[in-house]
């Protein structure tokens, strides 16, 4: 058998070359793994009370809607089950969740260490009067477009302040995040264009500003420190504000609205979802 | 307690996910920090959508964090031949040593490829998910995860012949 039968082998079968990889390759053993996150849950609980109230209701109305496979509903009703039966037990003090039922107050009413239940994601960054989205719908003269990704759950706060609206979501798994605490993306939506000079203030600061493309239209992406931005309104009026420094930042003008994208995506991550919106 | 039925029928997947992405970092600890995630955030989780993906997508993003920690780039590795499955029908030693250095090559080159291109393959050879569960993992759009591995497979087949793109 010569080397270049083996290569040959390789070109014309390198399906079957793969898949065989594949089942040779070594893989970490996840042994023990189920205990340790049983053990990391049950450290969690005490802090796991306290599923804001605006994301279980949200999250899971959502989901009954949309809940046509039996068996996935009968593990969420688990998972539901469990989730009260770990507030409850949390806060009687037991350790094991699952043995018992109580019935106990809501888990609203638990205290939680990081974020108030009443505190909705991007509250506290002087983003405007938080607002409903049907309200800022009439509010605003444009269309609010939305970001459509799977990764992407329903949308946690809306504020408005002038013709500045800024969508917030919460944090999720499946997400980088921000650097706030509870904000887990935020997406602005301004009637105006941003003012060109504003971006070149930016370049001679220092911030590094990329000029990129998102679905045909021009944008930047703009990459560490405090940014200052100005846009000029439809009516000429100029609009200046500081951004809040929660993660990168993903600029682009689109049909007379100019869009920023937050968090901490990556360039390509920010322009795939920025991409999305309809 | 239910949550840990769902860890054990995943983990091996998620582990190896996790690996894929960041052969560099701890697979194990960025499973199991991702299962506490998803635990925490069931209840954003959609009825009627399938949990596995779901959870790939955690613990991909996981494995993420933790390969621009690592910084070393360590690729993927064949496992000692001891466990080698006993349907290899007792080859003979020569030919057994071709199949192995052809097995080690192959790989060589898998791991020379740019992490896109090495995960996408992996994604679809080694973890064997689906095109769907390819894309939501990888953060890719779903209509191009055919063009993308074919892309990949074209630099793979460059590689192997000593072609460098």
């Amino acid at each position: 058998m010569s080397e270049d039968r083996s290569m040959s082998t390789l070109e014309l079968d390198l399906d079957a070359a793969l898949r065989d990889v594949g089942s040779h390759l070594a893989a970490p053993g996840a042994a023990g793994l189920a205990e340790r996150v049983r053990a990391r849950i049950q450290a969690e609980q005490p802090r796991r009370a306290a599923v804001p109230w605006w994301r279980t209701i949200l999250g899971r109305g959502r989901g009954i809607q949309r809940g046509p496979d039996r068996s996935r509903s009968l593990l969420l009703a688990a998972a539901a089950l469990l989730l009260l039966a770990a507030a409850v037990t949390a806060a009687i003090g037991y350790g094991l969740p699952g043995i018992r039922i109580l019935f106990g107050p809501p888990p609203s009413t638990l205290p939680s260490p990081t974020v108030p239940a009443s505190a909705a994601p991007g509250a506290g960054l002087g983003l405007g009067a938080p607002v409903s989205l049907e309200d800022a719908r009439e509010a605003v003269g444009f269309e609010i477009l939305l970001p459509d990704d799977g990764r992407i759950g329903p949308l946690d706060a809306v504020y408005l302040s002038g013709s500045r609206l800024a969508l917030a979501w919460g944090p999720d798994p499946r997400l980088p995040g921000t650097t706030r605490e509870g904000l887990g993306l935020l997406l602005v939506e301004i009637d105006g264009r941003v003012e060109p000079e504003s971006v070149e203030k930016l370049i001679r600061t220092g911030t590094r500003v990329e000029p990129v493309t998102v679905a045909g239209s021009a944008g930047y992406w703009i990459d560490g420190e405090h940014h200052f931005l100005s846009y000029i309104a439809p009516d000429g009026t100029r609009i200046e504000e500081t951004m809040r420094d929660v993660g990168n930042a993903l600029l682009w003008t689109r049909d007379g609205i100019t869009y920023r994208l937050e968090g901490e995506l990556t360039r390509d991550e920010a322009i795939e979802l920025a991409e999305t919106l309809s | 307690m239910a949550y840990e039925e769902l860890v054990r029928r995943y983990q091996d997947v998620a582990v190896r996910t996790a690996h894929v992405i960041a052969p560099a970092a701890d697979a194990d600890d960025a499973a199991q920090e991702a299962f506490v995630k998803a635990w925490i955030a069931l209840p954003r989780f959609r009825a009627g959508a399938p949990f596995r993906p779901w959870l790939l997508q955690i613990v991909a993003n996981e494995a993420r964090n933790r390969r621009r920690s690592a910084g070393r780039r360590e690729g993927l590795a064949i496992r000692a031949t001891a466990d080698r499955p006993s349907d290899d029908a007792a080859p003979s030693p020569e030919t057994a040593a071709l199949v192995a250095e052809r097995r080690a090559h192959l790989l060589a080159a898998i791991n020379r490829l740019r992490d896109d291109d090495r995960e996408i393959i992996a994604a679809r050879y080694f973890l064997e998910l689906s095109e769907a569960e390819a894309a939501d993992v990888l953060r890719i759009p779903r209509g191009t995860v055919k063009s993308r591995l074919s892309r990949a497979l074209g630099r793979l087949r460059d590689h192997l012949t000593g072609v460098e793109a």
